[in-house]
């Protein structure tokens, strides 16, 4: 009979109390286990390796704000940013992949946000490779989908399907703005499933997706023609034509005149785009040139159509309100009278040229429509590893000077978020389980202090029969060594346990996708450190057994 | 299956054996001097053992009486190397005891001596079979479990091996004790009143038992009891009052 044999046949003796006191320890452990994995799981999700792109551009504002609504679907989205900036990035020869989103919808049923954005969000890894080797994880889609997409088509995340019972062929409508909201308001049109993604533990499992052209077809996703302008004009009217060009007001070429100019210029820069695609070298240099000189001509054009009707609806409210004012008179004079008869013609004319691109846009024009962000891969030529980061850097800080927007590389906020924030959450509530562990470690200290009283006579029995100070010592010391070990490794398979049963729960409740099977290495750590807390806590019962007088023990 | 000291103890045993294979009539157990006295709480000393000379051959049989609280237990643990003489020696088999460290004197205890109580002091959390291992287990030789098993179907109880203490009846416990007292086949056998727990039946049978074994193995005896009738058994009986004279200490 070796002293394991012996400390477990005394642990056994007292059963019960043993028992309670290793399960103390059990739970203790238990709640660590859950910390450790959905840290581990928060803490991963904020690192690059999690995320397959350089760069998340949206409108200017808080990085965080951007980054957890368009990565995470977590709270709302800043604003939106013009369509055309997806096309300047698209353009940029230091772009690789960009991919643009729209936001703000939901599903009617279970409230998922949908996600508006083209074919290419399904090609780029959501998980890229640690390695350049490493092809990384990719989505997975079943469906027609796979063969190409109608622009009311979407893709369901496999959260999604499992929990509102979607399938191939299910048809859904948009929520505007969410359930909840007083502005809420349900959209005619229907999506029809064609396409479901299997599991990726990211929150693309919970995200439904639609193609863009469907969701600019929805009536109220294209913006009212002023906004438009404005925000064209703030984009790109001011900056990229200053000094260039000249608004002459008294040029004769009408509102819609100026606006098909506008669509042939986006139709010839289209072409020259499809036509850079299968270009190399020289000749997609003299094509990016080409297509910057016809964005410049376009600028032009909007930028007068912007001034031009700007010019024209203010004279329309100024006229408006002299014909109230005139209109209020008790007795208008004759003169006043013909001001009158002016302004109406006047008016009629005005509104007649002001509707003319009203009604001539029914399909919104690319100067009409937003985008909520732009995902962004850099280019990474082969052998060159860092060149892409180096890119995506220059490309942020660029952006950073320009326009209104803002290139964010999404680990950046969300580190901060981590060390600022979470890290800290998981540091207090870690050594609080610590501390939990180490009271029931005190637990198990009180249970064998106490029964070295009723056991002082076998102590010396064994005394007697020839074991050393130095045995007796030990297998008390076991004792309590074997009760925390068996009490880490019951907690932490329960912790395993109750991550695995919970792991639903949790995300549906929060949001947060926990893989069931996560191990962190941090486990490995617990019953050695439980190995640790055991052998200091058996070291006082165990002197006690060291110290017994046989001679006096035995004649009690 | 027996097992004799082996390669694990063999140094101890040369250290331990002097005298043990000399041919004449070898003496097993030799007490010169012995004194002891116990601090009693109020600080004073209480003389308990002064005994200038006892002697057992190996292989005899000695039955120790005398009164309450004359110091029988005292002198067997001194024996045992429970406890210290102040002075004096206490020579078993060729080894003097008290000179020992504490370590070699535990495991010299664990392989020379076999202890049988009044209250048996089985270990109650294991069973029979299991306690006559226990008292292998510390002993340099390692457990023998076929020794263990034959050793409990010597005192009867082959059918009772995982009973544990407290489903056996109190004979029954007495007798597993013999078992394990007997378990590293010591040169010495200390009982303290081994019979006195036991009721009349059994006392003749636990005493029968601890005899035979002691005979059949040349094991030296000493038996301490308040019974006259055992001590009628015995071929020398030993008052503790007429070789031990501790008020000449105070
Ligand atoms: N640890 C001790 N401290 C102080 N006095 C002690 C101690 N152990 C024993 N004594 C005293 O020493 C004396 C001898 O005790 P011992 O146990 O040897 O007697 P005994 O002959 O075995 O008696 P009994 O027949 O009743 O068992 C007693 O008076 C006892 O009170
Ligand atoms: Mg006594």
């Amino acid at each position: 009979m070796n002293l394991v044999q012996i400390a477990l046949k005394s642990i056994r003796q007292r059963a019960l109390a043993s028992s309670l006191t290793a399960l103390g320890v059990a739970l203790g452990v238990m709640l660590m286990v859950c910390v450790l994995v959905v840290f581990g799981i928060l803490r991963r999700s904020f690192t690059q390796n999690s995320i397959g792109y350089h760069l998340v551009v949206g409108p200017k504002g808080s990085d965080l704000q951007l980054v957890l609504s368009s990565v995470y679907r977590i709270g709302a989205p800043i604003e939106n940013i013009p369509y055309k900036l997806y096309e300047e990035i698209q353009d940029d020869p230091r772009v690789a992949v960009a991919v643009p989103i729209c936001m703000g919808d939901f599903t009617e049923e279970g409230g998922f946000p949908i996600i508006a954005t083209n074919r290419k969000y399904f090609e780029v890894p959501y998980q890229p490779g640690r390695t350049p080797r490493d092809p990384g994880k990719s989505f997975r889609v079943r469906g027609p989908f796979v063969d190409g997409a109608k622009a009311f088509d979407a893709v369901i995340g496999s959260f999604v399907a499992s929990k509102n019972g979607w399938d191939l062929g299910d048809q859904f409508q948009l929520v505007h703005g969410g359930a909840d909201t007083d502005t809420s308001h349900v959209h005619d049109e229907k999506f029809t499933v064609t396409g479901v993604l299997a599991p990726t533990g990211t929150p693309n499992d919970k995200t439904v997706f639609v193609m863009l052209e469907g969701f600019y077809a929805v009536a109220g996703h294209d913006m009212p023609l002023a906004e438009a302008l404005q925000m064209n004009h703030d984009y790109f009217g001011q900056e990229t034509l200053e000094g260039d060009w000249e608004f002459d007001p008294e040029e004769r070429v009408g509102l819609g005149e100026r606006l098909r100019r506008v669509d042939a210029e986006t139709a010839r820069l289209d072409r020259a785009r499809a036509e850079r695609e299968q270009a190399t070298g020289a000749e997609r240099k003299a094509i990016t040139e080409e297509m910057d000189r016809i964005k410049l001509a376009r600028e032009v054009e909007l930028e007068r159509f912007y001034r031009d009707i700007t010019a024209k609806t203010s004279e329309l409210e100024s006229l408006r309100s002299e014909a109230a004012r005139i209109g209020g008179e008790e007795s208008p004079t004759a003169e006043q009278k013909a001001r009158l008869d002016e302004i109406d013609k006047r008016v009629a004319r005005l509104e007649r040229a002001v509707k003319t691109p009203h009604a001539i846009m029914h399909n919104p024009p690319v100067w009409m429509k937003e985008v909520t962000a732009v995902f962004v891969r850099m280019q990474q030529p082969e052998g060159q590893p860092g060149i892409a980061e180096a890119l995506s850097i220059g490309y942020a800080a660029e952006m950073k000077t320009g326009l209104q927007a803002q290139a964010v590389n999404p680990v950046v906020p969300m580190q901060r978020l981590q060390t600022q924030f979470v890290g800290n959450v998981e540091l207090v509530l870690f050594w609080m389980t610590i501390l939990i562990v180490i009271v029931s470690g005190v637990g198990i200290f009180v249970s064998i202090y106490n029964s070295m009283a009723d056991r002082r006579r076998e102590i010396a029995v064994m005394r007697a029969l020839g074991a050393r100070r130095g045995t007796v010592f030990t297998i008390i010391l076991l004792e309590a060594v074997l009760l925390c070990a068996t009490g880490g490794v019951v907690g932490v398979l329960l912790g395993h346990v109750l991550v695995l049963i919970a792991a639903p729960f949790v995300a549906a409740a929060s949001g947060l996708l926990i893989d069931p099977f996560a191990f962190e290495t941090a486990e490995l750590y617990v019953v050695p450190g439980l190995v640790l807390l055991a052998s200091l806590i058996g070291i006082v019962p165990g002197l006690t057994a060291y110290r017994t007088d046989v001679a006096e023990a035995l004649a009690e | 299956m027996h097992i004799d000291c082996n390669k694990a103890s063999a140094g101890l045993h040369t250290a331990f054996t002097t005298h043990r294979h000399d041919p004449t009539p070898a003496v097993s157990l030799d007490l010169i001097d012995v004194r002891k006295s116990y601090r009693e709480p109020n600080g004073h000393q209480l003389p308990v053992l002064r005994i200038d000379e006892f002697h057992l051959k190996q292989g005899e049989q000695v039955a120790l009486v005398g009164e309450s609280g004359g110091g029988k237990t005292t002198l067997l643990n001194c024996v045992a190397g429970i406890d210290r003489p102040d002075s004096g020696k206490v020579v078993v088999d060729g080894v003097q005891v008290n000179a020992l460290g504490e370590v070699p004197r535990d495991r010299f205890r664990a392989e020379r001596i076999g202890m049988v109580f009044q209250t048996f002091n089985l270990l109650p959390a294991f069973s029979a079979y299991e306690n006559v291992l226990l008292g292998m287990s510390f002993s340099g030789r390692g457990v023998d479990k076929a020794r263990a098993v034959d050793l409990l179907g010597l005192v009867g109880l082959g059918h009772r091996l995982s009973h544990r203490p407290g489903q056996l009846s109190v004979g029954e416990q007495q007798r597993v004790a013999v078992a394990r007292a007997l378990a590293n086949q010591p040169v010495v056998m200390l009982a303290d009143e081994p019979t006195a727990s036991v009721d009349t039946a059994n006392q003749e049978t636990v005493l029968d038992l601890i005899r035979t074994a002691c005979t059949e193995r040349e094991i030296t005896l000493l038996l301490v009891t308040h019974s006259r009738q055992v001590a009628d058994q015995f071929p020398r009986v030993e008052r503790l009052s007429e070789f031990n004279k501790p008020e000449a200490l105070a």
